[in-house]
């Protein structure tokens, strides 16, 4: 476990060294915030309704705030150094040495991404703070503690996600494109831009079944207290479910994959 | 006439130390360590029109500096470059338009389009008359031998076939000068020799000048006449390439066979023993005396056989590059 | 002065079907591509379709005028995903393997070459589909004239939109040559352009003059809908002509500072 811990360390002086770009990372997530909010303001200021897609126009500002956040908390990037490894034969290295690529990425991922989710879970208690302040959002402090759980959830799914993802670098030749196209799909449909409830009753139902909504739709919706508390038991089982079904893919799918990389010959 | 004129030439870098650990990381967000280096050092020398010349060094020597500089992508720090009449840190078209720079490891073609599609940009860029530009890509690439070979993907090609199309695309404006870094990197012994042969025939016809880094001696030897050693950023050596050898003392190598056992001993009274196999040795004597010692040898031993050798260009060179690093 | 400006556009065109070849070779990635720039696309509609849903007025403007207000959002889109995007990303990577030390030993101009190199030709197609389709459409509905003198605005205000565009965005990447590692600028551009997803009315005063005029990311896209609609003021007309011109100036100043203190990558 030492090494796993000593990759992890490695990530997070790999993120640091980047110091102006850690900072600039964080300000960006700002701009979207700012374009979301003067767009609800002129809605609800114009329709004079109290309630839009079943939110409050305090629970809408702080529905956005919050998900564009999560949105940044959730950020990648190690997919293409992992698509790469596949292409150019940097997998060799783990074929040769007592480490597993999964146990590798994992700390990689947790070392490089930690901190900044974690400095990004602090920049959401500051505008949780100002939603109770000043939107008069009310939040019961187990709404809290049951959305860290969901955000850690959320955290280690999107990583099963990308990993999934990444593995088509063994049979795809360019794999940009699928990266960046469901990392855009992929955040509309888990209501990164706005609440899934635009969409209407039957589209919320079909996304329902997708794992998409579990990053950041669910634990958005867990904080502000908008579902009940066995909805979100069940929907942080479900999370999780959907994590394991995805391990086992990748275990599958990787299994065959390194099969065809080794004919190959790396 | 003098084609490049170097005078008092010096480059300085500024880098950045990171030590080991993660408190140093953190300590690298406040302040970081600032560092100088200088790669070049005070060096001179002037280039004749048509004259091709070596320049070696160890890695990291400055080579590569040097010859940035003389293109005009770095500027020096101190001292005097004019290349062709213009300084190249001013990066005139006129000037681009009569050189020409290829880095064995930097690729200007387009990997996924034929190089024929790759030509026609760099017509453009270089505003290369059509009549001409068809010419010259006619005999380049006769020359070559890939005038088959134009209409297809350039990732497609070997090493070898693709060195030579990033040779007719450095040489279609017709440059008079032209600098080759490492140009046979990673090639294969044919396709080496081929391109070396082009390179020849080149000089001979179109009196071009080239400058050229490598750390192939096959290549120096076979196109060079005259040879620039640069260490640690100084020059140590600029002469013909025959007397980078006699100015090192001239050795010669006494390879000598014999019916009675060799003794290191004894023939280390004359030279060095460079290697001694009881019955097969070969020893290294410098040039003044190796006519005394080979008679020596002869009245001493049952010589079966001998043979008297320069030693190989390497060896010169690297007594000249470990012997001028121990002086600085 | 001219000439260089003629050679220039001449290799630019060589370079728009040499991009346009190159990506015909690789058909599983026009198709993804295209799956992206729909997703993208997707974002923009979302948008247009929120206004559609509600019947918000912004700022006085009906749903009708705000679609070409998000049509020409889409289409300055097609015109950042072609000629900017690639460039931007491939950039850093050009200066750390030493690539742009050859492009400096070309006898074109460094910043053309290093900037506008890569083109991105079939996936910006959705786009111009939809995006002319929403500019078509709002135009009509909103009972605009469809004469000489609006079109040669709309194209007048695009096209030094475009400028506007290369010189917001190509500028930070100067900061390349110091840092080395600019892959949260590309996030920062990114956050930025869609700023430009609705009118700029919409934002409180004081971001509306920063976006005017300190970081004019806002002369991109509003102008021509708003000079076409006659609800630019005249400083505003002046500003939108001005402004693009300067920022192109201080751009090629920047450059030229910036490559001649140039380092190379590798010793």
């Amino acid at each position: 476990m030492n090494k796993y811990m000593w990759l992890l360390g490695m990530g997070l002086q790999k993120a640091l060294a980047y110091r102006v770009n850690y900072a600039v990372t964080i300000l960006a997530a700002v701009f979207p915030i700012i374009l979301q909010w003067a767009l609800w303001r002129s809605i609800y200021g114009y329709t004079q309704a109290d309630t839009l897609y079943g939110m409050s126009y305090a629970e809408m500002l702080s529905y956005v705030v919050l998900a564009a956040l999560m949105a940044q908390a959730l950020r990648t990037g190690f997919e293409y150094d992992m698509a790469e490894d596949i292409k150019s034969g940097g997998l060799n290295r783990f074929i040769v040495q007592p480490l597993s690529y999964f146990g590798y990425r994992l700390s990689v991922f947790v070392g490089t991404n930690l901190g900044y989710f974690v400095a990004t879970l602090g920049v959401m208690a500051i505008a949780l703070w100002v939603a109770i302040r000043y939107w008069s959002l009310s939040i019961d402090i187990v709404d809290i503690a049951l959305f860290l759980l969901s955000a850690v959830g959320a955290f280690f799914l999107q990583f099963m996600l990308f990993y999934l993802l990444s593995l088509t670098a063994f049979w795809l030749h360019e794999v940009w494109a699928l990266f960046e196209s469901t990392r855009v799909i992929g955040l509309v449909l888990s209501g990164g831009v706005v609440p899934l409830s635009v969409f209407g009753e039957s589209l919320q139902y079909w996304l329902s079944l997708l794992p998409f909504q579990y990053l950041i739709y669910f634990p958005i919706q867990t904080l502000t207290g908008a579902i009940s508390f066995e909805q979100v038991i069940s929907g942080l089982l479900i999370q999780l479910v959907w994590i394991v079904v995805m391990m086992l893919l990748i275990a599958a799918i990787w299994r065959r994959g390194s099969r065809s990389y080794l004919a190959l010959g790396g | 006439m003098n084609v490049i004129e170097v005078e008092g030439l010096c480059k300085t870098f500024k880098f950045y130390r990171k030590p080991q650990g993660l408190s140093a990381s953190l300590k690298n967000l406040w302040q970081r360590q600032v560092e100088y280096k200088e790669a070049v050092k005070d060096i001179s020398f002037n280039i004749e029109k048509g004259q091709v010349v070596a320049f070696l060094g160890a890695n990291g020597a400055g080579k590569t500096t040097t010859m940035k500089m003389l293109s005009g992508i770095l500027h020096p720090t101190g001292g005097k470059i004019e290349v062709l009449g213009h300084t190249p840190s001013e990066r005139e078209e006129q000037f681009k338009k009569r050189f020409s720079i290829l880095m064995g490891q930097k690729h200007q073609l387009w990997p996924d389009l034929p190089a024929i599609d790759s030509f026609t940009l760099c017509q453009r860029i270089y505003e290369i008359p059509t009549p001409l530009f068809k010419q010259r890509l006619a005999r380049l690439s006769e020359v070559l031998c890939v005038s088959h070979l134009l209409d297809i993907q350039v990732r497609r090609l070997s090493l070898g076939e693709r060195m030579k199309m990033e040779l007719i695309a450095a040489l279609l404006h017709g440059p008079e000068l032209l600098f080759l870094d490492e140009p046979t990197i990673g090639l294969d012994f044919l396709s080496q020799r081929a391109v070396m042969r082009f390179l020849q025939q080149l000089v001979r016809e179109d009196n071009i000048t080239i400058l050229l880094t490598s750390h192939n001696m096959a290549d120096i030897s076979a196109l060079c006449e005259r040879v620039l050693v640069i260490q640690n950023g100084q020059l140590v050596f600029d002469d013909d390439i025959t007397h980078l050898q006699n100015s090192l003392g001239g050795f010669r190598r006494i390879h000598i066979e014999s019916e009675s056992p060799l003794h290191s001993d004894y023939l280390g009274r004359y030279g060095k023993v460079i290697n001694n196999d009881i019955h097969r040795a070969e020893l290294e004597v410098d040039g003044g005396i190796a006519n005394r010692v080979l008679q020596q040898l002869l009245n001493d031993i049952m010589v079966k056989d001998v043979r008297v050798s320069t030693p190989p260009l390497e060896d010169s060179l690297e007594r000249l590059y470990t012997r001028r690093g121990q002086v600085v | 002065m001219w000439r260089q400006l003629i050679k220039h556009l001449k290799i630019y065109g060589l370079l728009i079907k040499l991009n346009a070849i190159r990506q015909l070779e690789y058909r599983v990635n026009i198709v993804l591509g295209l799956l992206v720039e729909v997703g993208y696309l997707g974002i923009k509609l979302l948008y247009a379709y929120i206004i559609h849903d509600t019947g918000v007025h912004i700022s006085g403007f009906a749903p009708q005028s705000l679609y070409l207000f998000i049509g020409t959002f889409i289409l300055m889109t097609v015109f950042f995903v072609a000629m900017l995007q690639f460039n931007i990303m491939a950039f850093d990577r050009q200066i750390i393997e030493g690539e742009f030390d050859l492009i400096l030993t070309k006898p074109v101009s460094a910043q053309f070459l290093a900037t506008l190199k890569y083109v991105e030709t079939w996936m910006v197609i959705p786009n111009i589909i939809v995006g002319v389709s929403l500019v078509a459409y709002g135009w009509y509905a909103s009972g605009l004239a469809f004469d000489l003198i609006n079109i040669c605005l709309y194209f007048l205000y695009g096209l030094l939109g475009i400028v506007t565009m290369y010189c917001v965005f190509t500028l930070p990447l100067l900061l390349a040559f110091k840092l080395h590692n600019i892959s949260a600028f590309h996030s920062l551009i990114w956050a930025l352009w869609d700023f430009n997803n609705l009118p700029h009315r919409i934002f409180p005063s004081p971001i509306q003059i920063i976006g005017t005029v300190f970081l004019p990311i806002f002369l991109i896209t509003n102008f021509s809908p708003l000079a076409v609609m006659g609800q630019l003021s005249a400083i505003e007309m002046i500003w939108g002509g001005v402004a693009p011109i300067l920022l192109f100036i201080l751009t090629c100043w920047g450059w030229r500072k910036a490559i001649h203190s140039y380092e190379s990558g590798g010793g």
